[in-house]
């Protein structure tokens, strides 16, 4: 069959070509693979059932160079992460441009956390590490594929068994260049059974420009660990954003994602988790505020394959203008994965006649003993509360503020995190108050 | 005062109120009474600035002026405030987020400074206490999970709280007890003063016990079909409203 290449993907195949695959030997048969993969499958597009409602082809239409390792101070950097979150006590990582920066980032995180930038970990010789583009499994993914080639930043984090880290660990990303260009990282958290660990992911851009990144965080959760990881985007509106979350929980695991994402140019966040042990549970949720013309994707796939394991995902996006969400949801439960329990629900609050919500809830369940139920809703707002609290005194707009507030905020409530759920909580009213 | 002149009001091309004259001055309370369907709730709902209601006919004045262009925040500012008959649910928005939220939107269109939040939660528990709400409820969503008679406590809080010079309150007393209905009523009593006119919609006899009107009118098929003192309770609950559906026939 003959390909019409689009110029990205043309693009994408000579950095790709370029790419030196001098890492080690476990993992450069892997990438040999991905970039077969990848100029086998080019840029994903509606006709891949998995991408039918955001089309890469159409959406990325020049493949960025990858970005050169710009200079970011401190003073930048706190300014970038305004009061909230520069007072959030964190051990923060810092990646400019896709690569860790020691000086900004704090690398003493005690004993019990162990933290390589993405090339010390490639290049040295540490066992913990090889896990490292064999979590993601999904080989028909061109985005995960073309990361596996092109991964030029990241790290990996190693967390002890048993361990408390007491303070969370901010991933900050921030793009220092000032014209276009891409990055590829890819993180990999090793937990240790029944370590207890907060993760916080900001991605941010010192001179506001478009952007391509592509991220993969590959993470092992150990048996009865407990993870929290809240992940906030809010980039630039021409600035493409592909992220994959791809987790294996062991027994007992508690695995909580949230992300949320206000406005941006093109986002997919797609997570894939796989229940390995029995009696693990995850909450994967989040929150979409888009203006504008941005559009998020949210790709989620829950394999159960453990007994009496837990899924709870609730989505809450509120479209202006001419917003786009796209939510895909999978629940797969193995054969014997008895027990499950999964509870699957998006809600999308349109402010505008033009916004548009696409939802794909699936089941696929091959176990006879389980609980799965899944839900979408799309709805305005209601003109019956809007007068009660117009009837209050409270000024039309105000009373619509509430109303979104209100509807966002259920979703909100799962951020564990105090400061941080306040931080979100009040990027999502000024989303708001500017629409 | 609140004056309504020869208001006729429509919904989707369905006349409901037609031709109600009904003037209400300062420091009055006047009861209205009718059949279901009479249109009582739909004239509270006009007073109110409820948009999907048609008014093909007449005005309504307070304090002298027009309130029909009015936006329904700004009808509060100016002092009118409506009890509703079926208050709503709002999960999501703290009970007190939303109190406090009001109390400062409508201080603010009147001038006066804003409270304090600790001024504001004083404020806000002391009238909560006197009307019986308990300090859980003010943690809930708005209404959320209350029962019939804990919702409408609530309306009657929040009418204390934003300090209203014309009061409508529609059928408050239905789905409160005996005990509550007493409560509802002092917390209604504490509020009648010289400045204050109140309009108050129910069924039943029983309440103008407590909130003694100055006048009590009939309404039905829209329309004022008869005016009187506080006796005229009395005698409808005896007889009914047959004699003004007769009228209709
Ligand atoms: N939004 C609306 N759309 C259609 N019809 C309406 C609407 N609002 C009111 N009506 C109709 O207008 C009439 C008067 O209703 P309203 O609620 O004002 O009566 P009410 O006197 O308050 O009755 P009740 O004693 O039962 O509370 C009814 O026939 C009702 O169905
Ligand atoms: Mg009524």
């Amino acid at each position: 069959m003959e390909l019409v290449r689009t110029e990205a993907e043309t693009g994408l195949i000579s950095l790709s070509e370029e790419a030196p695959l001098d890492g080690p030997s476990w993992l450069k048969d892997l990438q040999k693979t991905a970039r077969a993969e990848f100029q086998a499958l080019g840029l994903p597009n509606r006709r891949v059932e998995e991408w039918k409602y955001t089309d890469l082809k159409t959406a990325m239409k020049v493949a960025f160079k990858p970005a050169e390792q710009g200079e970011v101070t401190k003073t930048q950097l706190n300014d970038l992460l305004g009061a909230e979150l520069a007072e959030l006590s964190t051990y923060a990582l810092v990646f400019v441009d896709g690569q860790l920066n020691e000086e900004l980032s704090d690398l003493s995180l005690g004993d019990d956390v162990e933290v390589l930038s993405l090339k010390a970990a490639l290049d040295g010789d540490v066992s913990w590490v090889k896990p490292i583009g064999s979590v993601q499994q999904n080989p028909r993914d061109a985005v995960q594929a073309l990361n596996l080639i092109m991964m030029q930043g990241g790290a990996a984090l190693k967390i002890a068994e048993r361990a408390e880290v007491n303070k969370p660990i901010h991933l900050i990303f921030v793009s220092s260049t000032a014209g276009e260009s891409s990055i590829a990282s890819r993180l990999f958290f090793d937990i240790g059974a029944g370590a207890n660990v907060e993760f916080i992911e900001s991605h941010l851009s010192l001179h506001g420009q478009a952007s391509q990144s592509n991220i993969v965080t590959e993470v092992l959760v150990g048996d009865w660990a407990k993870v929290r990881h809240v992940k906030f985007n809010e980039d630039h509106n021409e600035s493409l954003h592909l992220s994959n979350v791809i987790g294996k929980l062991g027994k007992g695991s508690d695995y909580n994602l949230f992300q949320a994402t206000l406005d941006g140019g093109v986002t997919r966040n797609q997570v894939e988790i796989r229940y390995d042990g029995d009696e693990a549970k995850a909450d994967i949720s989040g929150v979409a505020l888009l203006s504008g013309k941005s559009h998020a994707d949210l790709t989620l796939v829950m394999d159960h394959a453990g007994l009496s394991c837990e899924s709870r995902e609730l989505f809450k996006t509120v479209l202006d203008d001419e917003g786009r969400a796209v939510f895909q949801g999978k629940v797969i439960v193995q054969p014997g994965a008895q027990k499950t329990d999964g509870v699957m629900m998006s809600k999308a609050l349109l402010l505008s006649d033009s916004g548009e919500f696409d939802s794909k809830p699936e089941l696929e369940i091959y176990a006879d003993d389980v609980l799965c139920g899944h839900g979408a809703t799309t709805g305005q707002i209601d003109d019956e509360l809007l007068f009660y609290l117009k009837a209050r005194g409270i000024a039309d707009a105000d009373a619509r503020a509430l109303l979104i507030q209100a509807f966002v905020g259920e979703a909100l409530e799962l951020i564990e995190n105090d400061t941080l759920r306040d931080y979100v909580i009040g990027r999502t009213i000024a989303w708001y108050e500017k629409a | 005062m609140l004056e309504i002149k020869n208001l006729h009001v429509e919904v989707e091309g369905q006349p409901i109120l037609n031709g109600i004259d009904l003037v209400i001055p300062d420091g009055e309370v006047h009861a209205i009474m009718g059949p279901n369907g009479s249109g009582k709730s739909t004239l509270s709902y006009v007073i109110a600035g409820k948009d999907e209601y048609d008014i093909t006919k007449g005005d309504i004045l307070y304090n002298g002026e027009s309130i029909l262009e009015m936006d329904p925040a700004e009808r509060v500012a100016a002092g009118l405030f409506l009890a509703f008959q079926y208050p709503i649910e709002i999960p999501g928005v703290a009970t007190m987020t939303f109190l406090r939220t009001a109390i400062n939107a409508v201080r603010k269109e009147r001038d006066q400074e804003e409270l304090s939040i600790p001024d504001m939660m004083k404020l806000i528990q002391a009238k909560a206490k006197d009307l019986g709400v308990k300090p859980e409820m003010l943690k809930r969503g708005l209404n959320v999970g209350f029962s019939g008679g804990e919702k409408k406590r609530m309306e009657i809080l929040q009418m204390a709280l934003l300090d209203p010079g014309m009061c409508i309150l529609d059928e408050t007393d239905s789905g409160l007890d005996i005990d509550a209905l007493r409560i509802v009523s002092e917390g209604v009593n504490a509020l009648r003063s010289e400045t204050r006119s109140m309009l108050v919609i129910t069924h039943y006899q029983r309440l103008l016990n407590y909130i003694v009107p100055d006048k009590v009118h009939v309404m039905s098929d829209g329309k004022i079909a008869r005016t009187g003192g506080k006796e005229l309770a009395l005698e409808l609950e005896e007889a009914g409203y047959a004699e003004y559906d007769d009228e209709l026939a």
